[in-house]
């Protein structure tokens, strides 16, 4: 009787050193989440830790819906003509909607979004001449992608890439299109390291 | 729940350590399945993004896979899914969810490129899992005193990452103008790699647009409430599967619907199965 009831006693203060964590804790997660950042401890290590481990989300935040990228591609191979401005992004949203279990087209959209951003997102992301984002690895392996894993034909001597931004304005009601690059360029003089 | 009530719920047994368990091999189940939904993608993905290794003796040896993946992408899938089939037989230990967490670490890892909200759920999930054990593990009354109250704390810890998703999100929408007037909706129907074409024209209706804007700010901020008792919990839980599916079929978003629905396993009670069993087995017999 004594054993069980030093083990009963002995498990009620585990229990209460795990009660006061979650107490904590639910208290922690509800002021970084509440309260603005500009509030004390926003910026310390725990904070930190929170949001990136505790606190998922938030989902469809206005910075993230309020653009809507685009990205159009037209080539030209060594012979012919240049080819009509292609969003593979819609396209491949299309395959997908035709077969709806062919999932990996939606995550290949998702995966040109990234090399797009990741390229655009470099220092020379207002540069429209090839020459200064040449042998960047982000804008190499955007070009890897577009003419090996999109296009898909060997002699593609030129390229055309236009990544619009289509945005919401909240004070006039209405979606404005930007385009916030437009770049020409040779795949096969752009990287050296390809 | 008041404190004592918290400390007599922590410390009096596994609670409910058959619908965990369930949880726990859902959640491997789910995993398997993306695994082979995005390997065609990763295939892709693996020739153009390089897999660094990291500087660090630890993290060379936890990453080692995501590694690897670079030039063997298959071979380590084809590993990750033996260990899961093999965790999702046996029974549920410490050493099955240290795997499977370091799997998911490294499928992150492996797949950053195409991730999203549900690849950091199943991180945190995955993370809570390892503490999941309710099979008795120690001999000693005080470690089997710790074995029971962690695993209490660890599915208490994983409903409540599962609620502050919600609240995280729904007290956002109801700080931010745009999802309050419902322009939110007619943004969303403007993402072209998202929206279902089939949709988009219903959603440039603004009376349509504050109603599905407030449905959804207050169902997320509701669902922190509801979920915890008894009588409005499988309402609430219903709803969200409802809304996350249509969210899946609006804005071309199945892996978050299914791993959001699968999480919503950790807030069943044990009584829930049997009244299942009952219902489909128990007939069965009486017949």
């Amino acid at each position: 009787m004594n054993s069980s009831g030093s083990h009963d006693v002995y498990i009620r203060k585990v229990a209460a050193c795990f009660a006061w964590i979650i107490v904590i804790h639910v208290l922690a997660c509800i002021y970084f989440t509440i309260t603005p950042k500009y509030y004390p401890l926003h910026r310390t290590a725990i904070a930190l830790l929170y949001k990136r481990v505790f606190l998922i989300g938030p989902f469809y935040t206005e910075h993230r819906i309020s653009i809507s990228p685009s990205l159009y591609i037209r080539y030209k191979e060594s012979v012919g003509e240049w080819s009509p401005f292609v969003d593979y992004g819609a396209d491949l949203h299309r395959q997908y909607y035709n077969a709806p279990w062919q999932y990996d087209k939606l995550k290949q959209d998702d995966l040109m979004r990234h090399f797009m951003r990741e390229a655009f997102n470099t220092k020379w992301k207002h540069s429209h001449d090839p020459a200064e984002v040449s042998n960047t690895k982000q804008f190499c392996t955007l070009s890897a992608f577009v003419t090996d894993g999109l296009i898909g034909k060997e002699n593609v001597d030129s390229i055309h890439l236009i990544y619009s931004f289509s945005a919401f304005s909240s004070e006039q009601s209405a979606f404005k299109v930007d385009t916030v690059w437009n770049i020409t360029f040779n795949p096969k003089q752009i990287c050296d390291i390809r | 729940m008041t404190y004592d009530r918290l400390i007599a719920w922590l410390s009096s047994g596994f609670q409910n350590p058959r619908a965990v368990t369930v949880f726990c091999k859902a959640v491997l189940i789910l995993t398997l399945l993306r695994i082979l939904f995005l390997w065609n993608a990763s295939l892709v993905m693996v020739k153009y993004h390089y897999l660094s290794t990291p500087r660090s003796w630890p993290g060379k040896i936890v990453f080692a896979p995501s590694v690897l993946a670079g030039d063997h992408l298959s071979l380590v899938y084809i590993f990750f899914i033996t260990l899961i089939i093999i965790g999702i037989f046996i029974p549920w230990n410490y050493l099955s969810g240290a795997i499977f967490f370091w799997i998911t670490l490294n499928l992150y890892r492996i797949t950053m490129p195409l991730t999203n909200g549900a690849d950091q759920v199943q991180i945190a999930l995955a993370g809570c899992m390892i503490f999941m054990v309710s099979t008795p593990y120690f001999k000693t009354a005080k470690m089997m005193a710790w074995q029971t109250v962690v695993f209490n704390a660890s599915v208490l810890a994983t409903q409540l990452i599962i609620v502050f998703v919600y609240f995280i999100s729904g007290w956002d929408k109801l700080m931010t103008d745009s999802w309050r007037t419902g322009d939110a909706f007619l943004m969303i129907s403007n993402l072209q790699h998202l929206i279902n074409p089939f949709f988009k024209d219903l959603l440039t209706n603004p009376i349509l647009n504050i109603v599905l804007a407030w449905i959804t700010i207050l169902f997320e901020l509701t669902f922190v409430v509801f979920v915890w008792f008894r009588s409005t919990r499988m309402f609430t839980l219903i709803a969200g599967i409802l809304f996350h599916f249509t969210i899946a079929i609006v804005l071309n978003l199945p892996e978050f619907a299914l791993m959001m629905s699968v999480s919503y396993l950790v807030f069943l009670k044990d009584s829930a199965y049997i009244f299942l069993e009952n219902v489909f087995i128990g007939k069965q017999v009486e017949s």
